[in-house]
């Protein structure tokens, strides 16, 4: 039975990660740095085994990376996954140099055969399903949906020895942006190109506001509009969002900005073009002209 | 302050074209430069001191030059099809062959998560990924990152990886007058063999193929919108 691991530095899709992580009949141990509510949420997505590591106030995951890489080393597991956050992807890089496996981004599934690691991966940005062949051990960043974990008990948590050996601080948090907000946001609007006015802007935001929602933009709109700053950008080098909904408005869909999306449990796109790249990863979606859909829209979220 | 700037050692998936039964061609055989190599620079500039390019395979290799660096060290037989971890294991030898540095500046790419960061694992020093920016204060390195919380702001000791994130495309590219100058600043060639960095480790794609589509269901007609708002609520998402 395969015993594979889970790195955890910050909290994300857990129930995808971990049953990736396990496989078709694995165990899946899990080394999670910071508080106890996280590693209580990763015994509660189905890790049987936890090992915490709390962290002294000021000190970031970063700083623990050799400890738990070196004792998730000990353990010799031939398949470590994380998420994609940046302290998870530091964990993940050290654990697998003393591992000395083979690093695969955007993994969507990974299964043993005789005599090799099978793994999946979402490759070019999602424009494609790349099958990888590993002759011995991965370490990657799991890429593919989460899942709403099986009512099972929660696996033990054992609280691990965590001697940052220094020269890593955090002094300050900047919580004061928008990017927090959208991060946590249950449902988000977001405007491309194709919204073309401020008029346009305004019945979008009278959309959100309705749908009790956040309201984001694709990177063009911020650079080249300058309606929104940076903080309210969604794509995969400025915020990445898991809402339950997702409303692209006017957005065509490049991979960057697809990227940033991927956990959103609902898409939906509202464009004139038909052959929109952001219709192939849209549940729902509608073509027309946003002027006249959005407003009735509005109407029609009013009164459900 | 001594920096070591990566940049133009992935490849650009815009370079990648797909067919109609998921099979990929490259149009082009070589690494390319992102937009967060232009921040790994603009950060590497604002440190100030010395900067030494580092970058993979042929190309414009002067545009760390270009943009401050003082010399250039180019791994020019890099294969550009040995993935991610070799890549990281040819940068992460180009430090050592540098002589070392206070900062190693990375851009962390999308196209290759993976890269920025375990340059760091194999050196065995701090690293720190989601990097918006750095600055050297009273003999502080401090730097800012990108956190699910806000931006973070963190001392680190040197020597240190830093794996930074664009916020926007360049804001200033060189004009051409230093470009030019930037092509007579010296570029040292070596090769993996001379790094002394054992060949890729085996893996092997097996194939490609297109990700399945979801079941997009396009409302259309007068009443889309109120089609679309009842799926929603059926999906329990309003």
């Amino acid at each position: 039975m395969a015993r594979n691991w889970v790195i955890v530095g910050e909290a994300g899709s857990l129930g995808g990660l971990v049953k990736a992580a396990r496989g078709e009949d694995g165990v899946v141990e899990a080394a999670v740095v910071g508080s106890r509510e996280l590693a209580e949420a990763v015994a509660r997505a189905g890790a049987e085994f936890v090992h915490w590591y709390p962290l002294e106030e000021g000190v970031p995951p970063e700083a623990v990376a050799p400890v738990v890489a070196g004792d998730i080393a000990a353990a010799a597991p031939r398949v470590i996954l994380g998420l994609q956050d940046a302290p998870t992807r530091v964990l993940l890089a050290a654990a697998a140099q003393q591992q000395g496996g083979v690093l695969l981004d955007s993994l969507l599934a990974v299964r043993a055969e005789r005599d090799c690691l099978v793994a999946t991966r979402a490759a070019l940005g999602g424009r494609v399903v790349e099958t990888v062949e590993v002759a011995g051990s991965l370490a990657g960043i799991f890429a593919g949906a989460d899942v709403i974990p099986e009512e099972v008990a929660a696996g033990e948590i054992v609280e691990a020895r965590t001697q940052a050996p220094g020269g890593l601080a955090t002094v300050g948090v900047d919580s004061a942006g928008n990017e927090a907000s959208l991060s946590r946001a249950e449902r988000i609007v977001a405007v491309g190109l194709g919204v073309r006015s401020s008029e346009n802007l305004q019945l979008v935001e009278q959309l959100a506001k309705a749908l009790d929602a956040q309201v984001a933009c694709s990177l063009p709109v911020s650079e080249e509009l300058h309606w929104f700053d940076e903080s309210r950008v969604v794509g995969v080098s400025s915020n990445t969002v898991s809402p339950d909904l997702y409303l692209a408005v006017g957005i065509s869909g490049q991979p960057q900005h697809l990227e940033g999306v991927r956990g959103a449990k609902v898409i939906a796109a509202i464009n004139t073009d038909p052959d929109a790249p952001i219709f192939r990863v849209s549940r729902y979606g509608i073509q027309g002209d946003l002027a006249e859909v959005i407003p009735a829209l509005t109407a029609a979220v009013k009164q459900g | 302050m001594r920096s070591v700037l990566g940049f133009k050692w992935a490849r650009d998936p815009q370079d990648a074209k797909v067919d109609s039964g998921g099979m990929v061609t490259w149009r082009s055989t070589k690494l390319a430069v992102s937009d967060d190599d232009a921040a790994a620079a603009e950060v590497a500039r604002g440190l100030g001191g010395e900067i030494i390019g580092l970058t993979l395979g042929e190309g414009d290799v002067a545009w760390a030059a270009a943009r401050g660096a003082s010399s250039t060290l180019c791994v020019s037989d890099t294969d550009v099809e040995a993935g991610g971890s070799h890549s990281a294991d040819l940068l992460a030898a180009g430090v050592r062959r540098i002589g070392g540095a206070d900062v190693v500046l990375l851009g962390d790419c999308a196209w290759d998560r993976l890269v920025a960061v375990a340059v760091g694992a194999k050196l065995g020093w701090r690293t720190l990924a989601g990097v918006l920016a750095a600055e050297e204060r009273e003999g502080q390195l401090l730097v800012s990152l990108r956190r699910s919380a806000g931006v973070e702001t963190m001392t680190v000791q040197t020597p240190v990886v830093l794996a930074v994130t664009a916020r926007h495309t360049e804001g200033r590219p060189p004009g051409m007058k230093e470009v030019l100058a930037a092509r007579k600043k010296p570029v040292e060639r070596v090769t993996v063999a001379e790094l002394g960095v054992a060949p890729a480790l085996p893996s092997q794609i097996r194939g490609t193929a297109l990700p399945p589509r979801p079941q997009t269901q396009i409302f259309t007609g007068q009443d889309a919108a109120e089609q679309l708002a009842s799926a929603l609520r059926s999906e329990g998402v309003l």
